[in-house]
């Protein structure tokens, strides 16, 4: 399409205005984190790298990571098994329910959190309390599973419906037990489809925290609840800044890999 | 091979209804009719994609009628060919060899040899998605016959190719069926693919086998006006007492001069004429009102013959035939 050129010139701006409103605070936040200031202030007064340090070696910050990281590897791990198999159920058979189903478990993600946590919390309060199970860890994972979920079915349904079932008929054709089909032609169809659906659940999980409040114990926390908790409070600024640029490196690495592998190979095949 | 009484039927619709049929050891079949005629469900109820709603199957004197695809001895050649697209051209030839426990040596031998008989030799490392759907079809063909199946099924191979493509496609099928003497079982909507291949024909319509026989039958001998229309251009003649019969276009010659009295003759007007290379085809509506669509061959002399022209059109009494 031809676009007159001061059009261009007008969007070229716009997306240029755009992107730094977004960018440029997350800037901030990194540059921040090695400012040797204690409070936000711009320019930084001088470079350090003191607050990297105090917030690798912060016990609150430590335990919260690794209730994080167990929580989001529980969560993707139960949405995994869980996505692929309503996935296969509902785009490999047809029964009775079957596009209500499909409904039903994308909801969640469209749901607002405070509306699932409260739920959550009211469901885990009169059926799993009386079972002495309280509020803590697995709570947690419960109530990440059930977004968590919704990416992973959405990648798998879409990757199930691209290939269709010839491949599988092709295989069986050719002598394959239904065992070795799975292991040999679907897994490695849909392999780059999950890799995509449970690094994006891992992210989602990961900084949740209107469902995790509702849904976690005292003393149990989160790194976005340590985060909220802390930003405020004036002697931990500095380190809750360095968390935070920490996380954004972090963050860059799957959201990049999830791109490059939501391109599938089938698709590369021309037609198929 | 052989079909008993086969019936499918999908919630209210008969896909296939009460088809038998013995296909013999080494023959080319083809089942032919068009789209929605059953033939493609009759073959996915032989490799065992669907189940028949009753009836038997059998493959070599066994019934093999509720065994999965991975147990029955025949292999399809899809018509969107199904190539695994994570694997390599040899991985996809190997891949029947390969879930049946052959060893990597001599699965790789055999699909070097495999992909010579398609001449596709040197092209094993390549990707599917890196060749031509000529290409593609003949990689179908090798992961197949490397498996020496007893029956080999192929669901309308030839469909995406190009015309010229498809004309030598459909010679090399033949001789490598002759070669590997397997029986074929060949799916196709396309009558003249049905009559240059096959040994024999089964027609499709709405489920059932209308008519089954050698090519030369089916055309001279068609056994229903579905047949005679569906094969070829049929032209249908009532006679002075009220009774029809049949002519093919190439049986019925066409002149400009009044030949002497004979009783197999139709004067009338030529309407159109169209040139298709090696034939001319003449439209002629004849004085009782019939039109005639008769073939001649191009390099006949056929200057007089033009729209409006006067013609006389005769036929040999051994051209007509009558359908029931």
């Amino acid at each position: 399409m031809l676009i007159p050129r001061h059009v261009r010139r007008v969007l070229i701006g716009v997306t240029a205005v755009v992107l730094l409103f977004i960018h440029i605070p997350l800037l901030v936040v990194l540059v921040n984190s090695f400012n040797t200031s204690r409070v936000f202030g711009w320019p930084p007064r001088g470079l350090t790298t003191q607050w990297w340090s105090r917030a690798v070696e912060n016990e609150g910050v430590r335990s919260a990571l690794l209730t994080s990281i167990k929580a989001a590897s529980a969560a993707t791990v139960l949405a995994l098994v869980l996505g692929t198999m309503t996935a296969f159920a509902v785009s490999r058979y047809r029964f009775f329910g079957r596009s209500v189903i499909s409904l039903v478990v994308v909801l969640p993600i469209a749901l607002p959190g405070i509306v699932t946590g409260m739920a959550l919390n009211a469901a885990f309060t009169t059926t799993l309390k009386p079972l002495g199970i309280g509020f803590g860890l697995f709570t947690v994972i419960l109530g990440h599973t059930t977004f968590c979920v919704v990416v992973v079915f959405n990648n798998v349904v879409a990757r199930l419906q691209r290939v269709g079932v010839s491949l599988q008929e092709a295989s069986a054709d050719l002598g394959a037990r239904p065992w070795t089909t799975a292991r040999l032609v679907t897994f490695p169809l849909l392999r780059s489809a999950l890799v995509a659906g449970g690094v994006l659940a891992f992210g989602l999980s990961f900084d949740e925290i209107v469902v995790t409040t509702f849904t976690s114990g005292p003393g149990l926390q989160t790194l976005p609840q340590w985060i909220f908790n802390n930003l405020f409070r004036p002697n931990q600024g500095p380190i809750v800044n360095a968390v935070a640029a920490g996380l954004l490196l972090l963050s860059v690495a799957p959201i990049w890999a999830a791109t490059k592998l939501s391109a599938d190979p089938a698709s590369a095949s021309g037609r198929l | 091979m052989r079909l008993q009484g086969v019936s499918k039927r999908f919630a209210d619709v008969v896909a296939v209804d009460d088809v038998t049929l013995d296909v013999h050891d080494g023959e080319f079949l083809t089942l032919l009719g068009p789209s929605g005629s059953g033939k493609t469900t009759v073959l996915r109820i032989v490799a065992g994609f669907e189940n028949p709603t009753s009836g038997t199957v059998e493959i070599a004197g066994r019934d093999v009628t509720s065994d999965p695809p991975y147990l029955r001895d025949v292999n399809t050649v899809f018509q969107d060919y199904a190539l695994f697209p994570h694997m390599s051209v040899s991985e996809n030839v190997e891949y029947g060899l390969r879930v049946k426990g052959v060893d990597r040596g001599r699965r790789a031998a055999a699909a070097a040899k495999a992909l010579a008989t398609v001449e596709l030799a040197g092209l094993g490392s390549r990707k599917p998605s890196q060749l031509s759907g000529g290409q593609r079809q003949r990689v179908a063909l090798a992961r197949a016959l490397i498996n020496e199946p007893r029956v080999l099924l192929l669901d309308e191979p030839l469909g995406a190719l190009d015309l010229k493509l498809r004309r030598q496609m459909q010679l090399e099928l033949k001789s490598i069926q002759r070669q590997f003497a397997i029986t074929f079982i060949f799916v196709t909507h396309d009558q003249e693919e049905a009559l240059t291949m096959s040994d024999r024909i089964a027609i499709f319509d709405a489920g059932r086998i209308v008519q089954l026989g050698s090519p030369q039958e089916i055309y001279e001998q068609p056994a229903t006006s579905f047949v005679a229309d569906f094969i070829g251009t049929t032209n249908t003649l009532t006679t002075q007492t009220g009774a029809a019969f049949c002519l093919r276009p190439e049986r019925i010659s066409v002149s400009a001069t009044q030949p002497t009295a004979q009783v197999r003759m139709r004067a009338g007007h030529v309407t159109e004429t169209s040139y298709l290379g090696a034939t001319r085809t003449v439209l002629v509506q004849t004085d009782d009102g019939t039109k005639l669509t008769v073939s001649v061959p191009a390099q006949a002399s056929t200057a007089d013959i033009t729209p409006g022209a006067r013609v006389w059109c005769t036929w040999e009494d051994t051209a007509e035939f009558i359908i029931r």
